[in-house]
């Protein structure tokens, strides 16, 4: 904790002032000095003071005068006073109401003992005070940003409650058809080829809902700090090209072939299945996004590392709009436009820091996106953590 | 009496097409429409019936359900006046919607409350639509 003070002493006579700051210079205090009420006025203006020590006879504006202008002051009301007077008369009835009440006297000639003393017992009481102001505002900022993340969680569980409740009530709504076709006896309905039918169906809903349910954790993982990723050697030309392979089915279904343009091999060190879900996310937003058009996905080296870049033929992403994307609950359409989460471009980035990669996007509206992965080949084979 | 048709604005097909077959099963004219502009087109047409029932999902592209409602009561009047709605929705933010509707089915739904709806306000025949 900082514990410098700033003292001001307020007195026309010169000598009176390197007294006084003699007295009480320290390490610790910045003594600065006033010969007058308005040049004293000028300096708390623009300094915080834990302490004004005023001489009470002053030629032009008296020791009282300035009292009372300071206590006339929001910024400057609160400074304790320390008067400094010749007469033995007590000025207390002159200056009653004086917001802290922190006012005290010195009677000249001073006793260097009794004023060291009166002044460290202001000092302390201040930096007791800004310690506890420093505290005030760490908890306030505390509890706005704990407002903020409850906030964002009540919007996550409406957006998330709904996702999953979409394919909940397409499997409910089959799972109460079929019983009521049982009762009616109708052996139409179940045909091998209608029963092939539901099975597909129900496989698709319950792989959505085990999708956003690993989304959801993905997301709890990464706002705790624990993404771990396990590294292994592999050839990620060969991961992206039996990727394609194994999901072809798809991407011909949405009309959306992937046209791959690898180079020979690309061996380094990363979490296979994380960077498995990374180009999945992005060749999946490039057919929701693009549906009936083709994508090409790349991957090149370089001495660094290696490049992916997924370019699909969509409605492109407004230059306003980059940044957003990649951050938690976004998507460059509007809320209701697009179903899903709006998570995936933002677990993709978070994976790829981790990775101590990056992501960027290059498009523009109605042009379609390239998304554009830079990997290190990363030596070290430990486990890594985010956060 | 013939059963009133039912329209179904909803943008999931496996919901869409799997109440198409239970209504139509029931004996029920069934429309449907993927999001709120394609309702509205469809409400639009000359040749469409006049409906018994609009089931309507909030969450939708395009034109969501909020804003179909507002376009409806605002272009459409007389249809909204004489047209039951009911939200189907999973949202808990419905107390959002500034539009009162007829009522409000909660995802995932019971058939048969819907067939319930349905024989209120489009009739009872019995005989399947073909």
């Amino acid at each position: 904790m900082n514990t410098r003070v700033k003292l001001l002493i307020v007195d026309d006579l010169k000598d009176n002032l390197l007294a006084l700051e003699g007295l009480l210079g320290r390490d610790d205090i910045d003594i600065l000095k006033a010969n007058s009420g308005s040049e004293a006025l000028k300096l708390l203006m623009g300094h915080e003071f834990a302490l004004v020590l005023i001489d009470v006879k002053m030629p032009g504006m008296s020791g009282f005068e300035l009292a009372e202008l300071m206590r006339g002051t929001n910024n400057t009301k609160e400074i304790p006073i320390i008067f400094v007077s010749a007469t033995a008369r007590h000025p207390n009835f002159l200056f009653k109401g004086y917001e802290s009440g922190a006012v005290d006297f010195l009677l000249k000639p001073l006793d260097a003992h009794s004023v060291k003393s009166k002044v460290n017992v202001f000092i302390r009481l201040y930096l007791g005070q800004r310690a506890q102001k420093e505290l005030i505002t760490e908890l306030t900022k505390a509890k706005l940003d704990l407002e903020q993340a409850v906030r964002i969680r009540d919007e996550f569980m409406s957006i998330a409650s709904h996702e999953l409740k979409t394919p909940l009530t397409s499997l409910k709504l089959q799972a109460q058809m079929r019983k009521q076709k049982l009762k009616e006896g109708d052996p139409l309905a179940f045909t091998p080829e209608r029963l092939t039918k539901m099975f597909d169906g129900d496989e698709k809903q319950i792989e959505r809902i085990a999708h956003l349910i690993d989304d959801m954790l993905d997301i709890s993982r990464i706002s705790l700090g624990k993404l771990t990723l396990n590294f292994e050697q592999f050839d990620l030309c060969e991961l992206v090209r039996d990727l394609v392979e194994r999901n072809s089915d798809q991407f011909v279904a949405a009309g959306c072939p992937v046209k791959i343009d690898t180079c020979q091999s690309a061996v380094g060190s990363w979490d296979r299945f994380r960077i498995e879900q990374v180009v999945m996310n992005l060749l999946m937003n490039a057919v929701r996004y693009g549906p009936g058009k083709s994508i090409f996905l790349q991957v090149t080296t370089s001495p660094n590392g290696v490049r992916i870049v997924v370019r699909d033929q969509g409605q492109g992403i407004a230059v306003e709009n980059h940044g957003r994307i990649f951050q938690r609950f976004e998507r460059a359409v509007s809320g209701s436009e697009v179903s899903g989460l709006g998570l995936g471009l933002y677990i993709v980035k978070q994976i790829l820091e981790v990775h101590q990669g990056s992501i960027r996007v290059e498009s523009e509206l109605g042009q379609g996106a390239t998304f554009i992965v830079d990997l290190p080949r990363l030596e070290q084979k430990e486990e890594i953590h985010n956060g | 009496m013939d059963n009133k048709p039912i329209l179904i604005v909803e943008d999931d097909l496996g919901i869409s097409e799997s109440l198409q077959e239970y209504f139509e099963s029931k004996g029920y004219p069934v429309f449907l429409a993927k999001h709120g502009q394609a309702a509205l087109d469809l409400l639009e047409m000359s040749s469409t019936p006049k409906l018994g029932l609009i089931f309507l999902d909030l969450m939708m592209p395009v034109m969501d359900g909020f804003t179909f409602l507002s376009e409806l009561l605002g272009k459409h009047p007389i249809i909204f006046a004489h047209t039951p709605i009911f939200i189907m929705s999973a949202r808990a933010d419905t107390q959002k919607l500034q539009i009162k509707t007829t009522g409000l089915v909660k995802k995932p739904f019971e058939l048969e409350e819907l067939a319930k709806i349905a024989a209120r306000y489009c009739g009872t025949s019995a005989r399947p639509v073909n």
